[in-house]
């Protein structure tokens, strides 16, 4: 069926942006073509154009796209060669790689698999091949292999790899996928896995600490290359400063590291550390004194010194080298690994080291110049296609290397039987990549040989329990900070997150601002080249820093130029260079992503190109006015206009963390003020906020931990997930049956399509007390309300079965069911069909079996000697899979397969449906959660007016505490907005004005304040006060009391200490713990005590020998080997277990025995 | 050969850069001539099309492009850091060197012995230190760099450019400390070499790895870092001697005044537009 499918695929135009059409329709929200467009108000606009091209997930794929098309092709430079020890004529040389299609195939091939969908369902990896062209020599012929398979890369799904990249939204019908789907996540065994985003401090840059306490400051900078990572410090010690390497045995003097590197001469010394500064002079001055006591003054003799300090580790067969070369290794490749020596010019490295030198004596002077770790201009984010593509190198490293072994193996032998053909030997181990990648991602444990770095829990499973949950994933970011440690700097919320990341999702407890979400308009950086950037600098003016003498370097008003944090020249007309660097960015000459911004502490100008920056888009302004005008906006309405069209005109751009600092950027228009620079206005101030966040309306009326709240709620409702949600079969899904969008939209809703797969429902709330039943939270929920279906969900799970094939060619199989006398299916299998599979629709209750799988009785069998036995004669022994739960549940699909190893898979999915319950638990969007108390027939409940009784009644306590006035404005926006026949806005920020929704209530005969004059359901009597009445959007969470509800009498017990078992799934017994103990002996029912807890559950007998005091057996003491003294008596076996296992670590406990009487 | 003292005395300001009076001196040799006039800080096209609204033109003047007067010649600058202006660099004996593939110059300059000069520590070392060497790496301006000379020509003013090939900052590099050292410790091996023969040591058995354990891929012939290879290359290269003249000695005039004059006289006109330009700067 997939060949159908894709050649579909190709005959329709790519249109993947179907949901967001509506946004560019001609009439929406009420404003038609015609309308004047405000430009104030429809700025935001850019918004969803962003969003339209960018998605939510977009840092994922253009990670992914970037590693697969761009990175890979780097890998395969930097490890071209494969040589062989034995013929030094041999080569062989990799010239490309491709992902998914062959050098012959049409453009835009995508060569997968299978489907994504059919990979979820069959277990899977939704992969494509790699493909590779060698050169490579066969005896005297040089000889080229086009599009050799590798290995398969796993398909990010949407990439631009995945089939699904850029078709429409009938075609993904076509596929089984849902076009709402974000993707950015692998298929891989059948199980959709994420790489979170984790961050990171930024690498090849220096950060300066200092420690006032310890009166230490260090500058230090992670060096990271294709081959090592590695750390160098520069460190005060008694205000002295050292540099500090791994892989140097002693700390340097940072004199002798600089005469190492070259400057030999103590004047240039100073004039680069301390410029012309005296107080700075002052400080460094005493370095000189220690490299003179050690006699150092040559770069020889640095060298030397430097030599005589490495940590030697060599590699076996390569030369031992002298101290010298030691010396000369460890400062042109082992400290600062990421700038290379080339040649002999050992200077950059020199400066590098002098302006870490240099930072570390500004901090001493003063320790306010420190860089701040938690600032997020100073981390980076490490997506999925950086930590694919550091796999890939490992995984390919080792592929070349065991290739390699595989050539010298034949190429060793003195005679061949015919000429030796590399590419005979390259197939062999070629499943090692895929299932290294397959591994990786699967177990999410990222072992990289070459760091010596071992990773775990880098990947997760997806949540599908909501779409908001899938998208919450897909956004988040962690922290590879320890959670165990209790500093508060790197949790609390930075002034820098601004837009960028969001301000309220962070989960609670331990990992409480560790975990982050990205905030709703943001991109991520993919590495740029460096190159043309460093060439366009010394064509703007800079210095080649190669001819900067050292006595101008840091001379007033010189500002240095550094990008990626090397100095590579300096300027005397920083602001210049900046502007023009940026018109040239804003003219669209270079990647709209490259920074630039100017430190006037450091005197420096940062232009930064790497990747992994999170940055946003902001309107430009000049002369104090927005670039953005309404007639782009116009134009970007009737489709003539994308984002990128705003980018390339120069009226938006993208600024990353550190640019923004360099920045004045007005909230809104009517903050731009002709006194102030201004440079830029932001697009729409709601998007500080995530997707996740995004979902409460009015969050700016809530204390701001309800939001927070909201944001791990929102995450466990049920909902809709996907359009082909009835089409996937996954552990364990949530369905709601009738979930609704909500009343009160917010703008995020939209933009995310949060109102087409919505989690919850408008339900009528009374604010009242109720019963009794409604205090801490709880709800009262109204009967017929529930038998309408609110709150009904479904919930359906995965029973997987494997029908094994054994080596004695026996195999298990399905039999059919068994009936009794009467031709009736006995108990057991009446949900069975003939086929012995569970039948669609069938009722499967507790002690049932959905699928009556059979073993061979043979199967462990040798393979050998039962030759004679016909395969048709085989025994089988039935092993069924039963249903087990306190519900009964019905067949909902039964799929049949075969998985990668020739195995029958068959998948049963077994459904149940779930009206509310007692204890069930349900949330409104503003952090307030609340368990089912009571649920009350219809006709007891409070009416109004119009013979409207609630849905839901809370309790007003909920309020004062929680200050959770957005919920308020909420009912009141959703009740005019149900007088009104509209949906309102509660965007953050904005939204419907309380104003205008409390006349639509006059209006409608509704008081402004949204309160009504109920009827008491049980006297008909008018209650005393008004009630706060009308509709709120309302959330079932996953938490329901039949997952939960667990009591046992008598059970199953652990075998080694005869105590009950725990937990429910294992039906487990209750503890009565050491505090309900306590209870109990200060009640004086210690006797009590005795008798439940020994006498009756875990009394044992045992023999002690009086005389020794250890246990013995049948009357007989092993100690002593005799039967005198041996005394019966009872005690706990708790007591007994521990008595025999302090005895088997060597400590005897010996019981003395008295008389009771 | 004219040098642009860039290093200044310690911590003075850069000054202005129009010290024309500085002295000069030619070196040609048969195969390289090493010649620098002015540094110019930016490339001239830049100019003109970097302009700004607050940026008027204030003077125009025609460009000609010159190359050096014969193809073995090249310009190259040289820079002294380390050096105060006032002291010249026209005394003297000077001797160059160079070793080509490693990009390696070495200037040997009279070491001025009236002043600052511990005659004592020499007579430790027991060596006649005469003379400084000054080290550089050439760094290759890859077109880059020119060098101009506004030439006033009977009133009409041009701009003569040169491509220079390289820059080098020289630098001591106080080899003489390195050879008593070497010398020492050469000393110290024989006295140890001396004793130990005398004890009685016998080997009984020797073993050694065999040398196909290399498993790295890139293993084969590259037992040695890419750094200590250059260092290899250029321990093996051969220093090859420059001539060295003094910028008032006739050939350096000459080819001053062929690098001032002898250009074809063609006014460079740029073809490229702004925008053709910055393209091509900004794409790789």
């Amino acid at each position: 069926m997939a060949p159908s499918k894709r050649k579909a695929v190709k005959l329709e135009e790519a249109e993947s942006d179907e949901a967001f059409q509506d946004l560019f329709q001609h009439e929406y929200r009420g404003k038609k073509l015609t309308d004047e467009i405000n430009t104030v108000e429809d700025k935001w606009n850019l918004l969803p154009a962003f969003l339209k091209v960018k998605g939510l997930v977009k840092q994922h794929l253009d990670s992914f796209n970037y590693f697969v098309d761009v990175d890979l092709k780097k890998i395969i430079r930097a490890n071209e060669l494969v040589l062989s020890d034995v013929d030094p004529e041999f080569y062989l040389k990799y010239l490309d790689i491709r992902v998914g299609h062959k050098s012959s195939s049409a453009p835009g091939t995508k060569e997968v698999i299978l489907p994504p969908h059919e990979c979820r369902l069959r277990d899977l990896t939704y992969s494509a091949p790699i493909y590779v062209d060698v050169e490579y020599t066969r005896g005297r012929k040089i000889i080229m292999h086009k599009d050799l398979e590798i290995g398969r890369m796993p398909v990010m799904l949407r990439s631009n790899k995945c089939i699904l990249d850029g078709i429409n939204e009938k075609q993904m019908a076509r596929f089984d996928e849902c076009p709402l789907d974000p993707g950015g996540y692998f298929v891989v065994n059948g199980t959709e896995k994420v790489i979170l985003v984790q961050e990171q401090l930024s690498k090849n840059r220096i950060i300066v600490e200092a420690d006032e306490k310890k009166n230490i400051v260090q500058a230090s900078v992670t060096s990271s290359t294709h081959e090592r990572k590695s750390k160098t410090y520069v460190i005060t010690k008694n205000d002295k400063i050292y540099l500090k390497h791994n892989s140097i045995s002693e700390d340097i003097p940072i004199v002798i590291v600089l005469k190492a590197a070259g400057i030999t001469s103590d004047l240039e010394i100073l004039q680069l550390v301390c410029g012309s500064d005296p107080q700075y002079q002052d400080l460094f001055v005493v370095n000189f004194e220690e490299a003179a006591k050690l006699e150092v003054f040559t770069q020889q003799q640095a060298l030397n010194y430097v030599g005589k300090r490495v940590k030697t580790i060599r590699r076996a067969g390569a030369p031992k080298l002298s101290i010298l070369q030691e010396g000369i290794e460890a400062i042109a490749t082992t400290i600062i690994a990421h700038l290379t020596v080339a040649d002999l010019q050992f200077r950059e490295k020199a400066l590098y080291i002098a302006t870490m030198a240099r930072r570390v004596v500004m901090t001493m002077h003063n320790p306010k110049m420190v860089d701040d770790r938690d600032y997020v201009g100073n981390k980076r984010l490490e997506l999925a296609g950086q930590l694919m593509s550091l796999l890939f190198e490992d995984l390919f490293k080792k592929f070349n290397s065991d290739f390699k072994a595989n050539i010298d193996k034949i190429l060793k032998k003195p005679s061949r039987t015919s000429e030796f053909d590399a590419l005979l030997s390259i197939n062999i181990h070629s499943n090692n990549i895929t299932m290294g990648l397959n591994r990786a991602i699967s177990t999410g444990n990222w072992s990289l040989k070459r760091f010596k770095m071992e990773r775990a829990g880098v990947t997760h499973v997806l949540s599908r329990l909501s779409y908001i949950s899938a998208l919450g994933m897909m956004t988040r970011i962690s922290s590879q900070f320890e959670k165990s440690r209790k500093v508060s700097g790197p949790r609390a919320l930075q002034p820098s997150q601004f837009g960028m990341l969001c301000t309220s999702d962070t989960p609670e407890g331990e990992a409480c601002g560790l975990v982050k979400n990205l905030a709703l308009m943001t991109h991520i950086t993919t590495d740029d080249e460096e190159a043309p950037i460093r060439n366009l600098c010394f064509v703007l003016g800079c210095e080649n820093i190669l001819g900067i003498d050292s006595a101008t370097l840091h001379s007033r008003g010189n500002y240095g130029i550094y990008l990626n944090g090397t100095l590579i020249g300096t300027s005397r007309f920083p602001s210049k260079f900046v502007t023009e660097f940026r018109r040239l960015r804003r003219s669209g000459k270079l990647s709209e992503f490259v920074s630039i911004y100017t430190n006037t502490h450091q005197q420096a100008v940062h232009i930064a190109t790497d990747g992994g920056r999170i940055c946003r888009p902001l309107i430009i302004v000049k002369n104090n006015e927005p670039m953005v005008k309404a007639e782009h906006l116009l134009r970007l309405r009737n489709g003539e206009w994308a984002f990128d069209d705003f980018l390339t005109h120069g009226l938006v751009e993208y600024l990353d963390v550190n640019e923004e600092n360099d920045s004045l950027i007005a909230l809104y228009e009517k903050d731009l003020d002709p006194n102030q620079a201004i440079t830029h206005l932001e697009i729409e101030p709601f998007t500080v906020l995530g997707a996740v966040a995004g979902l409460i309306p009015y969050p700016h009326h809530n204390q701001s931990p309800r939001n927070t709240y909201q944001c791990a709620m929102g995450k466990q409702a049920i909902g809709a997930i996907a359009y082909n949600q009835f089409r996937r079969i996954d552990t364990l899904l949530y369905f709601m049956v009738y979930p609704q969008q909500p009343m009160v939209k917010t703008k995020t809703i939209e933009l995310i399509d949060y109102d087409k797969l919505p989690a919850g429902q408008n339900a009528t709330v009374a604010v009242m007390s109720y019963s009794g039943y409604d205090i801490e939270d709880a709800l009262v929920l109204n009967k017929a309300s529930i038998d309408r279906g609110f709150g009904r969900c479904q919930v359906v799970r995965k029973n997987t079965i494997q029908l094994k094939r054994y080596p004695n060619h026996t195999k298990d199989i399905v039999s059919g069911m068994r009936v009794d006398e009467d031709g009736q299916p006995i108990f057991p299998h009446q949900a069975l069909g003939p086929d012995g599979l569970g039948e669609i629709g069938a009722r499967v209750e507790n002690g049932q079996v959905y699928v009556n799988k059979c073993v061979p009785t043979n199967a462990g069998e040798s393979v050998l000697g039962h030759n004679e036995q016909t395969p048709g004669a085989e025994s089988h022994r039935e092993t069924p899979a039963y249903y087990k739960g306190p519900e009964p549940s019905y067949v909902d699909q039964v799929m049949m397969s075969v998985s990668d190893n020739d195995q029958a898979l068959i998948k049963v999915l077994l459904r149940q449906t779930r009206r509310p319950e007692l204890g069930d638990k349900f949330s409104s969007r503003h952090g307030q959660k609340g368990v089912c108390g009571i649920i009350v027939q219809q006709e007891d409940l409070p009416f109004n007016d119009d013979g409207i009784s609630p849905d839901i009644i809370m309790n007003p306590h909920g309020f004062p505490s929680r200050m959770t006035v957005g919920k308020m404005i909420e009912l009141i926006s959703g009740k005019a907005g149900v007088l009104n026949g509209t949906l309102e806005y509660g965007t953050c920020f904005g939204g419907s004005k309380l104003e205008d929704m409390s006349k639509i209530l006059v209006e409608k005969g509704f008081s402004y304040s949204g309160k009504d004059m109920l009827y008491s359901g049980i006297t008909g009597e008018c209650l005393q006060a008004y009630i706060f009445f009308g509709p709120i959007y309302y959330q079932k969470l996953k938490h329901m009391v039949l997952d939960k509800m667990h009591a046992r009498a008598r059970g199953p017990r652990a075998v080694l200490t005869r105590q009950p078992t725990e937990g429910r799934s294992r039906d487990g017994g209750l503890r009565l713990g050491e505090m309900e103990r306590d209870c109990v002996i200060a009640y004086g029912a210690s006797q009590l005590l005795l008798e439940r807890l020994m006498i009756s559950s875990d009394a044992f007998e045992v023999d002690v020998c009086n005389k020794c005091g250890l246990m013995g057996y049948n009357s007989w003491c092993t100690t002593c080997k005799s039967f005198e003294n041996v005394i019966k008596m009872t005690i706990p076996y708790a007591a007994k277990l521990l008595f025999q296992e302090l005895l088997s670590m060597n400590i005897a406990p010996r019981l003395k025995l008295g008389d009771v009487f | 050969m004219s040098s642009e003292e860039k290093s200044n005395p310690l911590f003075v300001q850069e000054d202005d850069e129009g010290n024309n009076s500085s002295p000069e001196r030619e070196e040609s040799s048969t195969h390289k001539s090493i010649n620098t006039i002015r540094e110019e800080p930016e490339d001239a096209n830049v100019e003109s099309i970097e302009e700004e609204d607050d940026d008027p033109i204030i003077n125009s003047f025609p460009i000609i492009l010159n190359t050096v007067p014969s193809k073995s010649q090249s310009l190259h600058i040289l820079q002294y850091p380390g050096r105060p202006k006032t002291r010249l660099l026209n005394e003297g004996a000077y001797k160059a060197n160079i070793k080509e593939e490693s990009n390696y110059l070495e200037v040997k300059v009279p070491l001025d012995t009236s002043k600052f000069f511990n005659v004592g520590k020499t007579e430790d070392w027991g060596e006649q230190i005469g003379e400084q060497g000054l080290h550089g790496v050439l760094n290759k301006s890859e077109g880059g760099l020119y060098v101009g000379q506004i030439i006033n020509d009977g009133g009409h003013k041009k701009i003569v450019l040169t491509p220079v090939d390289s820059t080098a900052q020289l630098r001591a590099s106080f080899k003489y400390i390195d050879d008593v050292d070497a010398s020492n410790q050469a000393q110290r091996k024989a006295e140890v070499a001396e004793s130990s023969k005398n004890s009685n040591i016998q080997i009984l058995q020797t073993a050694a790895k065999s040398g196909n354990q290399i498993t790295s891929t890139e293993g084969f012939g590259n037992a040695l870092g890419e750094s200590l290879r250059h260092i290899k290359k250029f321990e093996e290269e051969h220093w090859a001697t420059l001539k060295w003249e003094t910028s008032t000695s006739e050939s350096a005039q000459e080819i001053k005044s062929s690098l001032a004059n002898s250009a074809d006289g063609i006014e460079l006109t740029t073809k490229a537009n702004l925008d053709s330009y910055i393209n091509e700067l900004t794409h790789y």
